[in-house]
């Protein structure tokens, strides 16, 4: 098996495949909010199981290396003494990773941007003795001028040719998508611009790709290994600038080592698909070749149609499946976009070893479609309607989505981007403070205490249920329940995101942007409360839990040994019942977070019946099923006789995306879907009667711990802005403050921040991951439509978002901090 | 001397299509002057979150006659006049965000 085989070079790309894999995870885990709530918690345990096996897996992929790379130690030259120190060097990495492995270990921080780039670095080294190898081979040609111009033509004539492939086969791809869809702003007109713009952006993408190579070739073809090397340093400064904006942004990945790891992986990509190319070629071409070609292939001089039909087949089904794997499991579009860009990259090669090499395009001709295009991409400017119009294509057409984007995405106010990031995910130490919201907190006068319930429902929406939607029809029980508590209609949470939601919920304020303040307790406001009355905490020790309870003997875990994606809210609630049952004099308080509704642990596909007509059918289900238990165990408390002494709070730590706009999940985002929440809230029955309650007012999340404090008959006092109050102690003065009062609500996971005004009713998000902001009106029947920011928004809304980061800063000493940094 | 030509056409698209990629980037550098996040800003806005408005209001007066064109500086001045109780300068400065921004009354402003 040699260097001509497609075994051998399948081999390789599993050798490299293994390293790429190696280095996404560290790549991932470097980010902190995502190695706390994405691998720590086996959001998806295949990437948990990867880990476990990892430094095992590591002898058996350098079984396979050494085995691949065998007849090259054996040769007596530098190519054989250079393979031989690369396989030593990766036995003695493998070694040193079973001794101490490395993926389960890494947790945020530089290091994992170094493991990354090691693993980047392996291929490299793969493809530079595979580039030593060749070396000698008179594998690259040195073109006459009449090559270089029909070699020009071809290549503009690809260019071309790829940018109309990807622009005709997404417009296909977006009305298949788009069959049956309401879209008011997609009919003939819309249509229309959608592909006008997307034909402009596409064309200009391909006019400039095709620019860059031609005027590479014409300034280096006269020495071939320079020309090649010129392609080589091209093509891999567009993978890591690529990689950058789209991974490298999602992840927070800024600086030197960000940058450093890009480099990385445009190199050890090229380097490795280039090594391989030039190995096959070397054994197997007696012609010299191209640089282009080396990397796309060779023309054939009389295609076949089978095997035309069949690579765009290939393509097309590329870019159905890429489609598809992103709508079960993305972040803000990272798969969807880089599966875009393999298509693009795909339809390219098709169209480059499709291509005859024979044409010859005229100089003007060339000038004409380069200007025309360019012309038309600097002098069209949408209206407000035709950018509503494209940003609803662009919902439908991805690969329109990612050309706009690259094109047209131009941050608009970038100092406030960095002032953002700067405040966010802040990586200083920092000291407790200590929040109160009574000044000294004993016992409760009341001589009774009440049963408390807190359910928070991951990524539970409102609209998901009967007492905020009266089409849904799949939640009778909870619908029940809401009719005999308080349904909070205007409920906020006060982060997108469970990192930071779940500890404002128990803090009952706004945090610092960090996870996480270490201890928590000084700052645990809520668990102060239940420790000074004697309660018995049942609580479920996840993730989040397991930082930000204090160590106290009155607690009771709910969920032992159950991992934390695997909470269920059946399960649970049937172990509440049976702690019910204890002999414990002791108030109880019971906590769960369930993950029965996590995107990431919904079906594909379930039998949609006619209930879930309208709904995003598996996240209906899920609801559906949580809706019986909540139910039964409300029977059981009344069987009981606990009903009417019992606090109970069913709510979400946010929304989620359920399709709209094509996006799933809440990753950073801060849309009206993300941040609304469900809050139903069961008082106890003395605490109903003497209540006062507004509920259209707006309500945070952050409102959940001081209404308890109200439920114990405290009088809840926030010592700070940032602070939540007491829903059930809301007179007509505090109500009428809070409805003027603009809210600052950010993501958990990256320097994305919203101000909510108007009670609630007009939402400005600004976004300092992707440099845009974006504006929500809500219409009186509560729906959410897309809006203009006006100049006087932005103006007033960044400095309502500086006024709140400042507060943050003062209240949680981030300025004392020794070392404050932030995602810069 | 086509080749050259057409080497020439070649490189002059290639600069066309870089100076249109690089133009944002270069107009941002290039500034309006005015920045929110300068010390003398922050000074600004810190003063006005602590509620410390007769300190802010000298810098924002020195910062309104530098950029005379600034909404921002005009919101803040109406944000101080109104902590210190001058009602009348307060609308004054309101109107001139509204006129400086271009915004109708009243929009998300209060």
């Amino acid at each position: 098996m040699g260097p001509s085989s497609r075994a051998w070079t399948a081999g390789r790309l599993l050798v490299a495949g293994f390293c790429w894999l190696t280095a996404a995870y560290a790549c991932v885990a470097s980010s902190t909010f995502a190695s706390l709530q994405f691998l720590q918690p086996r959001v998806f345990p295949w990437v948990g199981t990867f880990s476990d096996w990892h430094a095992a897996a590591g002898w058996l992929w350098l079984a396979v290396a050494a085995a691949l790379s065998w007849r090259d130690v054996r040769r007596h030259d530098v190519h054989g003494r250079l393979a031989l120190g690369l396989l030593t060097l990766l036995a003695a990495a493998v070694v040193w990773n079973s001794a101490s492995p490395v993926l389960p270990s890494l947790a945020g921080g530089t290091r994992p941007l170094v493991v990354a780039i090691v693993a980047f670095a392996i291929p490299i080294g793969f493809g530079t003795l595979d580039h030593v190898a060749v070396r000698g081979c008179r594998s690259l040609d040195r073109p006459s001028t009449t090559d270089r111009t029909t070699d020009e033509s071809r290549l503009f004539f690809v260019a071309v040719a790829t940018a109309l492939l990807a622009t005709a086969l997404y417009a296909v791809f977006a009305s298949v998508t788009m069959a049956g869809a309401f879209e008011p702003d997609l009919l003939t007109a819309g249509l229309l611009t959608g592909l006008g713009w997307s034909l402009a952006d596409h064309l200009w993408i391909g006019c400039a790709a095709f620019l860059t190579l031609a005027v590479i070739a014409r300034l280096a073809s006269p020495r071939p290994s320079v020309h090649y090397a010129a392609i080589f340093a091209t093509l891999a400064a567009a993978l890591a600038l690529a990689f950058s904006r789209l991974v490298g942004t999602a992840l927070g990945m800024h600086g030197v080592a960000g940058a450093g790891v890009a480099v990385a992986f445009g190199t050890s990509v090229v380097g490795t698909w280039g090594g391989l190319r030039l190995r096959r070629f070397a054994a197997d071409t007696p012609a010299t070749v191209p640089p282009l070609d080396v990397f796309f292939g060779t023309a054939g001089l009389a295609p076949s149609p089978a095997r035309s039909a069949l690579a765009v087949g290939g393509t097309i089904g590329l870019a159905v499946a890429c489609a598809a794997i992103a709508r079960q499991a993305d972040w803000d579009f990272v798969l969807l976009k880089s599966g875009v860009l393999a298509v693009w990259i795909a339809a390219f090669g098709l169209a480059h070893r499709t291509t005859t090499s024979r044409m010859r395009v005229p100089a003007w001709g060339i000038a004409l479609v380069c200007a025309v295009t360019l012309a038309a991409q600097q002098t069209m400017h949408a209206s407000v309607d035709q950018r509503r119009m494209l940003a609803r294509y662009e919902v439908y057409n991805p690969s329109f989505r990612l050309a706009h984007g690259l094109l047209h995405d131009v941050a608009a106010t970038p100092a406030f981007d960095r002032f953002l990031r700067a405040n966010t995910s802040v990586d200083a130490a920092l000291m407790p403070v200590n929040l109160e919201f009574v000044a000294s907190l004993g016992p409760s006068p009341q001589p009774e205490k009440p049963l408390i319930f807190v359910f928070v429902v991951d990524s539970l929406r409102p609209d998901y249920l009967g007492s905020y939607n009266r089409a849904v029809r799949f939640t009778p029980r909870l619908d029940a329940f809401a009719a005999e508590s308080v349904v909070f209609r205007n409920a906020f949470t006060r982060f997108g995101g469970t990192g930071l939601s779940v500890p404002a919920i128990w803090a009952g304020s706004a945090l610092v942007h960090k996870q996480y303040v270490q201890p928590f307790h000084p700052m645990n406001t809520l668990e102060k409360l239940l420790d000074v009355n004697g309660y018995r905490k049942v609580v479920g020790r996840d993730s989040i839990m397991g930082r930000l309870l204090d160590a106290s003997p009155r607690r009771d875990e709910l969920d032992a040994g159950v991992a934390n994606m695997d909470y269920r809210l059946c399960g649970t609630l049937g172990q509440i019942e049976t702690k019910l049952a204890s002999a414990d004099p002791a108030p109880i308080f019971a906590y769960s977070l369930p993950q029965d509704v996590h995107m990431s642990r919904l079906p594909a596909t379930v039998e949609s019946g006619p209930e879930y007509r309208g709904f995003h059918a598996p996240y209906a289900t899920k609801v559906h099923a949580i809706d019986a238990c909540f139910g039964h165990f409300v029977d059981t408390l009344k069987a009981r006789g606990l009903y009417d002494r019992s606090l109970i709070v069913l709510t979400s730590d946010h929304g989620e995306m359920l399709g709209e706009d094509g996006r799933f999940g809440h990753s950073t985002h801060l849309f009206p879907q993300v941040i609304r929440v469900p809050l139903l809230v069961h008082l106890p029955a003395a605490l109903a009667r003497r209540a006062a309650i507004d509920v259209d007012t707006l309500a945070l999340s952050t409102d959940i711990t001081p209404t308890i404090y109200s439920a114990l008959g405290y009088n809840p006092v926030p010592a700070n802005p940032l602070m939540g109050r007491s829903l059930v102690a809301m007179d007509a003065t505090a109500a009428a403050a809070r409805r003027r009062e603009p809210v600052v609500i950010a993501s958990s996971y990256g320097p994305v921040y919203a101000v909510l005004q108007d009670n609630g009713q007009r939402l400005y998000i600004a976004d300092a991951l992707n440099g845009s902001d974006l504006a929500y009106a809500r219409a009186g029947d509560g729906t959410w439509s897309a809006a203009e920011v006006t100049p006087a928004e932005r103006i007033v809304s960044q400095f309502l978002i500086r006024q709140h980061v400042d507060e943050v800063s003062r209240v949680f000493h981030v300025d004392d901090a020794p070392a404050h940094h932030g995602q810069h | 001397m086509e080749s050259l030509t057409r080497t020439a056409l070649l490189l002059g698209l290639l600069a066309a299509y870089a100076a249109a990629t690089l133009r944002p980037v270069l107009l941002d550098g290039a500034g309006r002057g005015f920045d929110a996040l300068a010390p003398e800003s922050r000074f600004v806005e810190h003063a006005i979150g602590e509620h410390r408005f007769g300190d802010a209001l000298p810098v924002a007066l020195q910062l309104r006659h530098a950029h005379t064109g600034e909404p921002l500086v005009a919101y803040w001045l109406a944000t101080i006049y109104q902590g210190l109780g001058r009602p009348a300068d307060a609308r004054s400065a309101w109107d001139d965000f509204h006129r400086l921004s271009g915004s109708p009354d009243g929009v998300n402003a209060d």
